[in-house]
């Protein structure tokens, strides 16, 4: 008994979660006693289920501080296969890749992580991915339809998607975004997103895409070096604040808006919220260092350049290493 | 601007590849093509040569050297992170499927794979250097039949 029975208690507590559920109504949906249901809660609660009971009325479904497989996927979209959860990795791009290389994989697939212990951004970079504090998820979009020049529509239209989700959860926070994938709040990073196209080797085509999103959600203190770029968006004891769904809702808001990116009519929308037009910007191309005006994000995406010597150049590469949000 | 040479080799490429539309514009060039779906059979290269025992040069004319290029337009990277090994230098003997190098156009990141086995010759681009689409990154000289 236990866990599955656990499990399916749960599933009922979700299922009406917006209104109090006796213990007798469960008990009979399952076909179990009433003292198992309440056995059961308490096992929930303890793996860190916050659910309400109250005399009379019965429970009340309201949150988990920690990722539970059940519960991600219970929200998660028709779109999306299936979400594993695990403990610790080393990192959610090397375990979806790794899925990848040995499975069959139709459908969208995420995996998400308490913990990483190698998380890592471009260039092999490593993202600070500490315990329970952060949403460390990855997801294999297989066979991607797309076109060559739509490449940077995916990665800037994946950036907008996140931050309008996380607009929808934190309401009263101001997300921007700094060309071309990198969330900020308050100036600090708060999401990175790592894109890697994986391609068959006969073909030359493209297998799949493998999207990485490390979220500092209430990451309470960072190490050192990132203490002036990066911050967490909401503190820990701040109530309300539902891992689970979040992550679901994020994974299914970047499944589901595949061709939304690739139509680029969040484009206008993505504009606003960047934080480099009309700003000084310094950008890394390879090994080439170019200044100049940001004056627009075009309709691939790219960035557009007025650069020192009056030229406007737009590029589809290159990282801004400096940005004068003094200007 | 492209040159006829140029553009019947994009041409040939986008043909073979998985891309069903393109478009391009340089100045006040621009290209624009579309594949119907029909299957085209890809014309299989005979190359029968046997190997010779020769330098490793950049001599065109030996059919086991192939050339190794760029799926997308981007900056090439040798090297998975800065400061790592590189994935190949001259001398390094790679199979085919093998990693190569990684391109990155706006923040997306693609492998490139080697689509023979055999021994790296030459690296036709710098790190951290532009490429464009179909440039050959690097040239292999072939060992057995693949």
């Amino acid at each position: 008994m236990g866990n599955k029975t656990s499990q399916k208690v749960l599933l009922e507590l979700l299922k009406d979660r917006d209104r109090w559920v006796s213990g007798n109504e469960i008990a009979d949906s399952l076909g179990v006693t009433r003292e198992t249901i309440w056995k059961n809660i308490n096992l929930l609660k303890k793996r860190g289920h916050q659910i309400q009971s109250q005399k009379n009325l019965g429970y009340k479904y309201e949150s988990s501080s920690k990722l539970d497989e059940v519960v991600i996927n219970f929200y998660k979209n028709k779109s999306v296969d299936h979400v594993a959860v695990e403990e610790q990795v080393d990192s959610t791009q090397m375990y979806a890749k790794n899925y990848l290389a040995t499975h069959q994989v139709e459908k969208a697939f995420a995996v998400i992580s308490e913990q990483q212990t190698q998380g890592y951004g471009r260039r092999g970079r490593s993202f600070y991915s500490p315990k329970e504090q952060g949403l460390y998820f990855s997801i294999v979009i297989p066979k991607p339809t797309f076109e060559i020049n739509q490449v940077g529509l995916i990665t800037t239209g994946v950036a907008y998607v996140i931050a309008q989700t996380f607009k929808d959860f934190f309401p009263e926070r101001e997300f921007k975004l700094k060309w071309v994938n990198d969330i900020l709040m308050n100036q600090r990073k708060v999401a990175g997103i790592i894109t890697e196209a994986i391609t068959e080797v006969e073909s030359a085509s493209t297998q799949a895409f493998v999207i990485g999103v490390g979220i500092n959600l209430t990451t309470p203190e960072f190490p050192e070096e990132l203490q002036q770029k990066a911050g967490a968006i909401v503190a820990k004891n701040e109530p309300n604040i539902d891992r689970n769904l979040i992550a679901a809702q994020l994974i299914n808001t970047i499944v589901d808006n595949w061709q939304n990116y690739l139509d680029g009519s969040f484009l206008s929308e993505y504009r606003k919220m960047s934080i480099v037009i009309g700003k000084p910007v310094t950008l890394q191309v390879g090994t080439k260092q170019v200044k100049g005006i940001a004056t627009d994000i075009n309709e691939y995406g790219n960035i557009v350049v007025k650069l020192d010597d009056g030229q406007v150049k737009a590029f589809n590469n290159g990282e801004i290493t400096k940005v004068n949000l003094d200007w | 601007m492209l040159t006829e040479i140029d553009l019947e080799k994009l041409l040939t490429k986008l043909d073979k590849s998985s891309f069903t539309s393109f478009e391009m514009t340089e100045g006040d060039f621009s290209i624009k093509v579309k594949k119907e779906t029909t299957q085209v059979v890809q014309p299989v290269a005979t190359v029968n040569a046997v190997a010779t025992d020769v330098e490793a040069t950049s001599e065109i004319a030996d059919a086991n050297l192939e050339e190794i290029k760029a799926p997308f337009v981007g900056v090439v990277y040798f090297a998975p992170s800065e400061g790592e090994d590189p994935y190949i230098k001259v001398g390094s003997h790679i199979s085919k499927g093998d990693t190569v190098g990684l391109i990155e156009a706006m923040k997306m990141f693609n492998e490139v794979h080697s689509p023979v086995d055999g021994e790296v010759v030459e690296l036709l681009v710098e790190n951290g250097s532009m490429v464009e689409y179909d440039q050959p990154i690097a040239r292999v000289r072939k060992v057995g039949d693949n």
